[in-house]
């Protein structure tokens, strides 16, 4: 799918008003906060119900503004579709054609997209919550029931936290149950990581021409070889030391992925340059993986790149995207910044005081 | 621009579950315009349902009558015992026809978060009653998400040592609907349980 026009209204310092996209890469340019990010916010709700910068609802409000209204008309071979998500201050709520769908995993499916913009240098930094969500991510595009996986974990886990924190022994009933979908979560995620692994690295390479060898490790809280009993071994065992801390210690919500270039990990030992390519290569990968497991192909959105990436970055990203058939978002200051060719579509929006002009 | 009674209407039947401000309007104004012996009838049947109705002693399912008519039936199988969270859940059950014991309704389901622990629903008695009643086999039929998958791990442990045997209800795709139609998580659930044909 395709976004073709992105309807807004009451968000951020946006006018109201219809924005058309070309389909190939649309470059949003403009100055300081005049809003091309909050465009990218816009796409990135409309396809994910998140933003990436924000879980507050009334952050995203236009002053003045007591309801959101995004709505996108998308296009693919097989016809169009419309996605459609309002947000007031009590919470959001999304149609997809007009219909509220039967499940948020339905919805994410409809325009998958992969956001990349300067935060995610953390996601190689020693952010462990961004890289479980980065494999979460994953394990969602190799099967729906991730999210409802992740959703029943974290569930439990404050069930099981709730009587933690009341001092409460008598929770193996919790401690089973938390097994059981621990274990299903940590398995997706290993999964997923596999298939990414080697994409990893692979693009990791063409964009510096280094040799390092990379590794993904995920090292979970417990002996992972003892499966979904060690898992309820391990929570069962760990009861007072969990009440004495006060939450749960062992489970995929600890899990760690560790990095490490030529065997030493890149938190310790890796250089700038190493994390930014390393971070860039990990969210393409998802671009890749889809393009080649024949799902739908991700939107993919840039975020300020010129912050981040120097020009050899910036030349493999310009050549990357005008090789590849998806649709490709860009704010950045400079129009010039990604040097395109114009072997692909695209079209430049000057973005002012919440106003675009094509 | 509504007048005060029908202001208060709206908002009582808001509280219903399910009901909103649009139906809320369109049943105070269909009550309104009903003659009215059927607004007499309604208020009527709320007063008696909040006045005759009583938790059976036995089972907690709402019954005019303690014990309720299934439990005091003698055509019951009383080694039989199926735990249900509610009364919906009962309702369900018996209109399948194909549940011919007793039942246990549990009055919801563990929650620490919300603060329902064991002692806040009707737990504390099924050991009792299962003796009591010499069962042989206790179906937990509470719903199958986290909350209630646990509220079943809770109760098949304090059935330990009772003797009867505890099974779960099956999950996965519901009869007469082809697979297409079946949502994933469903779909999912019924590969993951499947069985040997």
């Amino acid at each position: 799918m395709i976004i073709e026009k992105l309807r807004v209204k009451g968000f951020r310092n946006l006018l109201p008003s219809t924005i058309d996209f070309c389909g190939g890469i649309d470059v949003l340019t403009g100055e300081n906060a005049q809003g091309k990010t909050n465009i990218l916010e816009a796409v990135h709700l409309l396809s994910t119900l998140t933003s990436f910068r924000t879980r507050k609802v009334r952050e995203m409000m236009g002053r003045g503004e007591e309801k959101v209204i995004l709505e996108g008309d998308l296009k693919d071979r097989d016809g169009s579709s419309n996605l459609r998500v309002e947000m007031e201050k009590e919470g959001k709520r999304a149609w997809i054609d007009g219909n509220t769908p039967t499940s948020t995993a339905q919805y994410l499916k409809v325009l998958p997209s992969v956001f990349f913009g300067p935060g995610d240098m953390r996601l190689t930094g020693g952010d462990q919550l961004l890289r479980r969500r980065f494999l979460d991510r994953a394990a969602f595009d190799l099967s729906s029931l991730h999210f409802d996986i992740l959703k029943d974990y974290k569930r439990v886990l404050s069930q099981r936290n709730s009587l933690i924190s009341q001092g409460k022994k008598d929770i193996e009933h919790w401690s089973v149950t938390l097994a059981e979908k621990g274990w299903k979560l940590f398995s997706a995620r290993k999964k997923a990581l596999e298939e990414l692994a080697g994409r990893i690295t692979t693009i990791h390479y063409e964009i510096s021409g280094g040799l390092e060898e990379i590794r993904f490790i995920l090292k979970p809280s417990w002996d992972e070889n003892c499966g979904e009993d060690g898992l309820c071994k391990a929570l069962e065992e760990s009861i007072d030391d969990d009440i004495s801390r006060g939450f749960t210690h062992h489970g995929p919500h600890r899990d760690r992925l560790k990095v490490l270039l030529d065997g030493r990990d890149i938190n310790e030992h890796g250089s700038q340059g190493q994390h930014r390519t390393l971070a860039l290569s990990m969210k393409l990968s998802l671009l890749l993986w889809a393009e080649e497991r024949g799902a739908d192909i991700p939107l993919f959105l840039l975020d300020d790149p010129g912050s981040e990436l120097d020009e050899r970055r910036m030349n493999f990203l310009a050549e990357f995207f005008e090789n590849w058939h998806g649709q490709v978002m860009i704010a950045t200051v400079k129009s010039g910044e990604i040097p395109l060719k114009g072997n692909k579509k695209n079209r430049f929006h000057r973005v002012e005081r919440g106003s675009v002009n094509h | 621009m509504l007048a005060r009674p029908i202001k208060n209407l709206i908002r009582e039947l808001r509280k219903l579950p399910g009901v909103g401000e649009k139906t809320a309007t369109r049943l105070a104004l269909h009550i309104l315009t009903a003659p009215p012996e059927r607004a007499e009838n309604l208020a009527h049947a709320l007063t008696e349902v909040k006045e005759r109705i009583v938790p059976c002693k036995e089972c907690h399912q709402l019954t005019e009558d303690s014990p309720c008519a299934i439990c005091a039936s003698p055509r019951r199988d009383r080694t039989l015992l199926c735990i249900v969270e509610d009364q919906v859940s009962l309702i369900s059950i018996e209109n399948s026809g194909n549940f011919n014991g007793l039942y246990h309704v549990l009055g919801g389901r563990l929650s620490p978060m919300d603060g329902v622990g064991p002692s806040s629903l009707n737990i504390p008695d099924i050991k009792d009653r299962v003796r009591n009643l010499g069962v042989r086999e206790v179906i937990l039929a509470t719903n199958p998400n986290v909350d209630g998958e646990a509220t079943a791990l809770y109760i098949k442990r304090l059935l330990e040592g009772t003797g009867a045997a505890v099974t779960r209800i099956a999950r996965g795709v519901p009869m007469g609907g082809d697979l297409e139609y079946a949502d994933s998580l469903t779909l999912g659930r019924a590969i993951d349980g499947r069985g040997t044909f």
